[in-house]
């Protein structure tokens, strides 16, 4: 397995070092937070489908909720949804060594480097460029 | 074509081209021909082979959304049975595009 | 107005290459089509019955005169030399090939244009009044609301895969001319204190399978709550709405299911999670983009023109039927039918857009509008213009005086074009709009609308007619089912099926048999959907089926 970060870049994981997470399905989504939040550091949170956007909103929810809970995405995920990812909360993403085969982990990078990264709500990924609005807002202030 | 069919009926491949969006029928000779009159006829038996090609196809990224489906021959012609692929294979019905005449002032 | 800045450029820049590369990662293979798939649609790429087919966002559907001439340069270099105007107030290429729309995407950024969103389950184009700014029944100009969700909306990274798409119109007029309770989400803006924008919040209307008409969800909330209040109803949405069943997955069906209380509860609870500080300029960014919009370069125009010059039968026909009254004195808002007699509802070719963006520019402050009944709006023109302006409609073919009249039909595209179509709605929108130009000769047809879609998709508007036509395949051949009593107002009502269908042959005669006993029947000052409700279905079915 691998973990894809935000700046593009993997690393190999043994997937014994992930035993202790919680591991949450879009079934369970509906359980309250305060128990997810309760019961580890860190959260894996399952795309059932690569047309699927729960993970989006519950990673959204549960940051907000949690700020100091590492958010990991896995399932069936595409690497245009690396983006989305990162933008809704998650710190990581978590991809089996059959996706990574199949996609490459360059496809993985480029999607992320050639993707809208930045919108007028959302910061820039892994850089210091605040959103567009922000941009705006202390353009005005100046 | 998961329906249950007549083991007489028979059907042509067809899909879009990747590129153009062209659609292309399977012309039996390893390649895609823009005519149904081109198209190789499948037989019902045959299906299988042929929903194969279909995948290899689509694989290869030379079309896509490859399917088959039921024709009958009139007067030697090869037409689909369904009403949207009858429409498909004739293109739209209408004249498009072409400049509205400029009707004339009311006097 | 609203002109983009260098932020907004680089963002449909930045798209349009973003686009360009997954187009190339698919044409070498990295991409499958499942996988290729949600990425062209969420950028207006179709894969239709005979080709590709690519759908241009015109946000809430304003445009420049540059802007329609680069719609009319797409359709000239890369397709057959015409577009369709869709209800939702965008454009349609209908044969593009997908190495070439990387390019057009690239021209249409040269003038702040694109594709973003208006296919896919996300947020799509926002719509609005065509008449936006220019109404004299407008409380307020509900554009700089639509373009603030614009920008809310845009590649929000957690509303790409929502259950299904979601669709948003903004008014802010007396009359509705948006359909907004037809949508999943339609906001009505009114002048609050201090003149800051108020917003009524009407939630889960649709047509399709299941037309429902919105219901109110919340009044009078402020600018400043209202994006985090809606971040919050789409994220309720999100983890709630259902994705098993493609027909159930719209709000509607979730507000239906689930009830609005408590769908407000629950996004009462998530507000209280929110975050307000991405929502923080919002209230400012509001006030930048009003200021876009306001005219300040409209000459002041003397009322009455100068010397009264004997006018034609037909301009006068043309004027009192397209030309409604505008709010500043010595102006006129022009409507140009896109429907002439026998013709195919919302198609322009290039040159019909080249000269409509010519005669913006002479005649219109460089300004234009579609409507959602497929329509192009002239907004600022001199009364005293309207004379020559006719003329050159004329030559043009887009002279037709049936705005608003029963022969102003709404058609999708149908079998023609469209692969989830299950008859064709072209054709006979064409054979009934040469039939009812000859009836509206002698008879008074306005105030009644007709509409038609070639499934139960609803893209035709069907369920919003007076008279509504669905197409569909029994045994695989077409065969039409009329609804009656539809409107999209603010008296907004689904049509009822009238019974069994027609065949397309059969349809015309049928239209005017309703038509025959509409007249027959109704008092003085009573429209059409008065008389069916006063008289009720069974007898408008008596009508049509004993006397066939
Ligand atoms: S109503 Fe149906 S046929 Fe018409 S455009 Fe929509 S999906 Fe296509």
């Amino acid at each position: 397995m691998w973990l894809l970060k935000k700046d593009g870049n993997w690393h190999p994981i043994d997937a014994s070092e992930l035993v202790t997470a919680n591991r949450v399905t879009p079934e369970s989504f509906e359980g309250d937070l305060e128990h997810i939040a309760s019961t580890g550091q860190v959260v894996i949170i399952n795309f059932a489908g690569p047309n699927d956007g729960r993970g989006f909103s519950f990673a959204k929810r549960l940051k907000r909720y949690a700020p100091s809970l590492k958010l990991i995405a896995s399932g069936k995920l595409t690497p245009d949804h690396a983006r989305l990812c990162f933008q809704t909360g998650f710190d990581e993403v978590l991809l089996s060594d059959e996706l990574v085969a199949r996609q490459s982990a360059s496809a993985w990078k480029s999607a992320l480097e050639n993707s809208v990264d930045r919108t007028y709500l959302e910061d820039k990924i892994n850089s210091n460029l605040p959103s567009i609005w922000a941009e705006r807002a202390q353009e005005i202030n100046r | 074509m998961a329906k249950k069919v007549k083991t007489d009926q028979i059907f042509v491949l067809t899909a879009n081209d990747l590129s153009s969006g062209d659609i292309v029928f399977w012309s039996g000779e390893s390649r895609w021909a823009q005519e149904i009159t081109s198209a190789h006829v499948i037989a019902a038996n045959e299906q299988d082979t042929f929903t194969e090609i279909a995948s290899a196809s689509e694989s290869a990224n030379e079309v896509v959304g490859a399917y088959l489906t039921p024709v009958e021959r009139k007067n030697s012609d090869l037409q689909p049975v369904e009403l949207r692929e009858r429409r498909r294979v004739a293109g739209p019905s209408i004249a498009y595009g072409s400049p509205v005449l400029p009707q004339k002032i009311a006097a | 107005m609203y002109v983009y800045d260098k932020h907004d450029q680089t963002f449909v820049e930045a798209r349009s290459q973003e686009f360009r590369d997954q187009v190339k990662r698919r044409l070498a293979g990295e991409l499958s089509e499942d996988e290729f798939k949600p990425m062209r649609l969420m950028n207006g790429l179709y894969l239709q019955l005979h080709a590709y087919m690519l759908r241009v966002a015109i946000p809430y559907g304003t445009l420049s005169s540059d802007q329609m001439r680069k719609l009319a340069y797409l359709a000239e270099k890369y397709d057959r030399g015409y577009g369709h105007f869709t209800t939702r107030q965008n454009i349609q290429y209908n044969w593009p090939k997908l190495v070439d729309v990387p390019d057009m995407l690239d021209e249409l950024a040269k003038v702040q244009m694109h594709a973003i969103q208006t296919s896919g389950n996300c947020i799509r184009n926002v719509t609005s009044d065509p008449f936006a700014g220019v109404a004299g029944d407008e409380w307020i100009d509900p554009r700089p609301t639509a373009e603030l969700l614009r920008q809310w909306s845009s590649l929000h990274p957690e509303f790409a895969y929502l259950p299904r798409k979601f669709k948003f119109a903004v008014t802010g007029a007396a009359e509705d001319r948006a359909a907004l309770k037809f949508h999943d989400i339609g906001l009505k803006v009114k002048p609050g204190a201090d003149s800051e924008p108020l917003f009524e919040i009407w939630v889960g209307g649709g047509q399709g399978r299941t037309p429902r008409i919105a219901v109110l969800f919340e009044d009078k909330v402020e600018l400043v709550d209202l994006l985090p209040k809606l971040d919050s109803m789409l994220r309720v949405y999100n983890l709630h709405g259902r994705r098993d069943n493609k027909y159930k997955a719209r709000i509607k069906i979730l507000i239906a299911e689930y009830g609005l209380e408590n769908y407000r509860s629950d996004v009462e609870e998530d507000l209280a999670l929110q975050s307000l500080e991405p929502f923080a300029p919002a209230v400012a960014e509001y006030h930048r983009i009003a200021k876009d919009f306001e005219r300040t370069d409209v000459p002041p125009r003397s009322v009455s023109s100068p010397k009264q010059e004997p006018q034609s039968p037909g301009l006068t026909a043309w004027i009192k039927q397209n030309v409604t009254s505008h709010k500043i004195a010595g102006y006129g808002v022009v409507s140009i039918s896109l429907k002439p007699k026998g013709g195919i509802p919302g198609d322009a070719t290039a040159e019909q857009m080249y000269a409509l963006a010519d005669l913006a520019e002479r005649f219109s402050l460089s300004e234009l509008r579609i409507t959602h009944r497929q329509n192009i709006v002239l907004p600022y023109v001199p009364a005293s213009d309207l004379a020559e302006l006719y003329e050159e409609l004329v030559v043009h073919g887009l002279a037709e005086d049936n705005v608003g009249l029963l022969s102003d039909i709404i058609a999708c595209p149908g079998l023609d074009y469209c692969a989830l179509a299950t008859a064709r709605s072209i054709p006979v929108a064409q054979t009934l709009s040469t039939r009812l130009r000859e009836r509206e000769s002698r008879e008074d047809l306005s105030g009644l609308t007709l509409n038609i879609s070639g499934c139960i998709n609803a893209c035709g508007h069907h369920h919003a007619a007076s008279i509504g036509i669905l197409g569909l395949n029994r045994a695989e051949t077409e065969n039409y089912q009329i609804t009656l009593g539809g409107s999209s107002n603010d008296n907004a009502s689904v049509g009822e099926i009238l019974g069994p269908g027609f065949s397309q042959e059969e349809i015309p005669a049928a239209v005017d048999r309703i038509l025959d006993f509409y007249q027959a029947s109704k008092q003085p000052d009573e429209n059409f959907n008065q008389v069916y409700q006063r008289l009720g279905k069974s007898a408008f079915k008596e009508a049509v089926y004993v006397a066939a």
